[in-house]
């Protein structure tokens, strides 16, 4: 299968943003509970 | 909705502190992983009724709901996961614009054309989100500092996107 630039472009932005998303929490959780 | 799905993570760990905050970070945001997935497949549709959808929503709630029960025997914890991932459908329409079923409405605020707007509302549900989750920490003399650092991480976050979407308007779609 070959994807457009635009669609690597998108799912490599939206995977970016949910990882972000998902990990400046996660990490600011663990420090809290250490 | 972007970084408020997060406010309703944090919330969901008050109503069930057993459950780990990356499995509720997760399925804050799985009908955006559906998206992922269907535009890897070739499968992506624009208007999102094969993620974001009523129907679609619901599906990926029961998903959720069983996957978690099926790993934990937790109940509780797999309603409040299923609670979470409906919650971004609530959410979203707020600040988004998205379908209710095949050949039915489009309904939400469509808040992301007004990005002031969208950072208010998504701060809103932010700030409830870390007030809630304060709660869930260990006793300590100044908690208030805790939560501060969460909400102003998680705000600077929405206002990077904000901006970015004031000042790209058109990003391409998959």
């Amino acid at each position: 299968m070959t994807f457009e630039r635009d669609h690597l472009f998108y799912v490599f932005r939206l995977i970016g943003a949910l990882i972000v998303a998902i990990l400046v929490p996660l990490l600011i959780d663990r420090r809290f509970r250490r | 909705m972007y970084i408020g799905h997060v406010g309703a993570a944090l919330a969901a760990k008050r109503a069930r502190r057993s459950i780990g905050l990356l499995a509720l970070l997760v399925a804050t945001y799985a009908p955006d992983w559906a998206d992922t997935g269907l535009c890897l497949a070739g499968a992506y549709n624009p208007e999102g009724m094969l993620s974001h959808s009523i129907p679609a929503v619901l599906l990926l709630t029961l998903a959720g709901f069983t996957a978690y029960a099926a790993v934990t025997r937790d109940w509780t914890g797999a309603l409040v996961i299923a609670a979470v991932i409906l919650s971004h459908m609530f959410l979203d329409w707020i600040t988004g614009y998205k379908p209710t079923w095949p050949g039915g409405p489009m309904i939400g605020l469509q808040l992301y054309s007004h990005p002031v707007l969208d950072f208010v509302a998504e701060g809103i549900v932010i700030f409830v989100g870390a007030l809630l989750y304060g709660r869930t920490l260990p006793p300590r003399p100044r908690p208030w500092v805790d939560i501060s650092i969460m909400l102003g991480a998680l705000l600077a976050l929405q206002l990077t996107i904000d901006i970015a979407h004031l000042l790209m308007k058109s990003l391409p779609k998959c």
